[in-house]
């Protein structure tokens, strides 16, 4: 510290230069730490959502832009419902190249007790579903009974407690693991579980469009396709072959994810690219103008009998040190923004979006301050040298 | 100018917390008129908001070290209760999506804690100058 105490002086008694070079290093380290953080989260969001949805095909109701409703629901935790005869499961089952399918039915809740906003409920075949399950088995290992329901990590019931849905009170077994898609704030029951929902919305008058039993409809099928297949040609023969619904490969709407997830990715690139050029001949800029400015002070220092590599030592200090600082701000100022708004960025953003672990979170913000501290030290390393070599008779004459 | 940044940076605070928690930062709005859960919680941070204000005004007019340190520590203890006010002290919805959850929460938690930083460095800087005027 005592070494460190006349840079630390030198630093002081120039306040405004010092928060200059502090705030550059600052922007710096924010856009690496804070443009990394998103870009893997989105990529998280997108490994996850490929994880989660499990099936090749999922096949919906082609009314009312049924595809777009899915993704939706899956993407953004839109509610919706749509649905079609169960008779339509026994058609895609004996279609060419299906493995195994499993229903699903969906039903928007008005506001449910657990929040002042509708949510959706899902309802899954318990024998044949293989896409919700496994999920659902991270944290539950048992059968859904009748009305019991296990929530998305956002819905905030926890265990334990009752949701009240259309005056049905739903136990709450399982709160759900984070996938960072619109999963996270649905409610999961089983078939039976929704049909009785399904018949006690329309107890209270809203209109569900279905007619006949809620026994005989479904919303959506999720489907295995057999080894050897093309998920894309199933999808096209059940479009050509089954009326009034819509296959659509999941690898199609996961390129989709995919292809706005690069856009936003090449974005976010560019802007710490653009920020980093800039940021970086600023800092180079400012270590110039100081050549100038510290002649004389410097040329006092050799008087003084600092040699020159004490000179150049104590100005990679001053760098260093204004560099780190900066770079620990940054990265905070970059935690303080990315952390506590991960909703509002995937909200704003319409894509998954999951937050990387710890591990990953620490390595980043190490990154982010190594390569700022070095790009704030190289930057300055020319005006080391430069001030360094400075003759103290010549430089004080040419002031006087 | 330069002795009173602290406090100016404690107004500004004040002033974008208790406009925002009537505007952008503000509570959910149900379509319906119906009040959500964070509706009561909007209106106590937006009156911890003028009660920074209110101080951080008083604070430009007064010159004795000691009252200054007095109203710094009250604004710290004020800012303080409104970091703990959405979610801790009174309820916020319950869904993460909502907007209290997602906007007003995270915003006011970090525009209080910036105010109790800005709070505690002036109870610091004033005590310091309370015991140079003593001796």
């Amino acid at each position: 510290m005592k070494r460190l105490s006349p840079v630390i002086t030198n630093l002081t008694r120039k306040p405004g230069r010092t928060t200059a070079l502090v705030l550059l290093t600052a922007l710096l380290a924010l856009t690496v730490f804070g443009g990394s953080i998103v870009i893997l989260s989105l990529r998280g969001g997108l490994n996850s959502l490929e994880n989660r949805l499990g099936a090749d095909v999922i096949v919906v109701p082609s009314t009312a832009k049924s595809k777009t409703n899915l993704e939706q629901i899956l993407l953004q935790g839109t509610t919706g419902y749509f649905y079609m005869d169960r008779e339509k499961l026994d058609r895609i089952l004996s279609t060419d190249g299906v493995e195994s399918a499993s229903p699903q039915l969906f039903l928007a809740s008005l506001r449910a007790s657990c929040c002042s906003v509708p949510v959706q409920v899902i309802g899954f075949d318990q024998d044949t579903d293989f896409t919700v399950r496994p999920w659902i088995t991270e944290s539950y290992s048992r059968i859904l009974n009748k009305k019991e329901v296990a929530v998305g990590c956002r819905v905030s019931a926890g265990i334990g407690e009752s949701i009240r849905i259309y005056g049905v009170n739903c136990p709450v077994v399982a709160r759900l693991a984070e996938t960072g898609t619109g999963l996270d704030t649905a409610v999961y029951c089983s078939q039976e579980t929704l049909q009785l929902l399904l018949d006690a919305a329309r107890d209270l008058g809203h209109d569900l469009k279905i007619s006949g039993s809620s026994e005989n409809v479904i919303s959506a099928v999720y489907i295995k396709v057999r080894d050897g297949f093309d998920a894309q040609k199933v999808a096209d023969d059940i479009n050509i072959h089954i009326r009034k619904v819509e296959a659509v490969s999941t690898k199609s709407m996961l390129t989709g994810v995919s292809d706005s997830l690069k856009a936003v990715s090449g974005t976010i690139t560019w802007l710490i690219a653009v920020l980093w050029i800039l940021a970086l001949v600023i800092l180079f800029i400012v270590f110039a103008m100081m050549v100038n400015e510290r002649r004389r002070e410097l040329a006092v220092y050799r008087l003084l009998g600092m040699s020159r590599k004490m000179l150049s030592s104590m100005i990679m200090k001053e760098s260093l040190l204004c560099s780190l600082t900066g770079a620990l701000c940054g990265t905070a100022l970059g935690a303080a923004l990315v952390f506590p708004f991960t909703t509002l960025i995937e909200q704003s953003l319409k894509l998954p979006y999951l937050t990387p672990s710890a591990g990953i979170i620490v390595l980043c913000a190490g990154l982010a301050l190594a390569i700022t501290v070095i790009s704030g030290s190289a930057a300055s390393l020319r005006t080391a040298q430069k001030l360094s070599r400075v003759d103290p008779g010549t430089t004080l004459r040419e002031g006087a | 100018m330069k002795k009173n940044v602290l406090t100016i940076i404690l107004l500004i605070l004040a002033v974008i917390i208790a406009v925002g928690s009537v505007t952008v930062l503000g509570p959910c709005v149900h379509e319906d008129g119906s009040e959500a859960p964070c509706t009561e919680t909007g209106r106590v941070i937006l009156a911890v908001g003028i009660l920074l204000a209110v101080l951080s005004v008083f604070l430009l007019s007064i010159k004795s070290p000691k009252t200054r340190m007095i109203l710094f520590i009250i604004t710290a203890v004020a800012a303080l209760a409104g970091i703990l006010i959405p979610g801790t002290l009174l309820p916020v919805c319950k869904m993460d999506t909502m907007h209290c959850r997602m906007v007003m929460q995270p915003t006011m938690i970090i525009l209080f804690a910036l105010a109790l930083l800005a709070s505690v460095c002036g109870t610091v800087a004033e005590t310091r100058k309370s015991r140079k005027h003593r001796k």
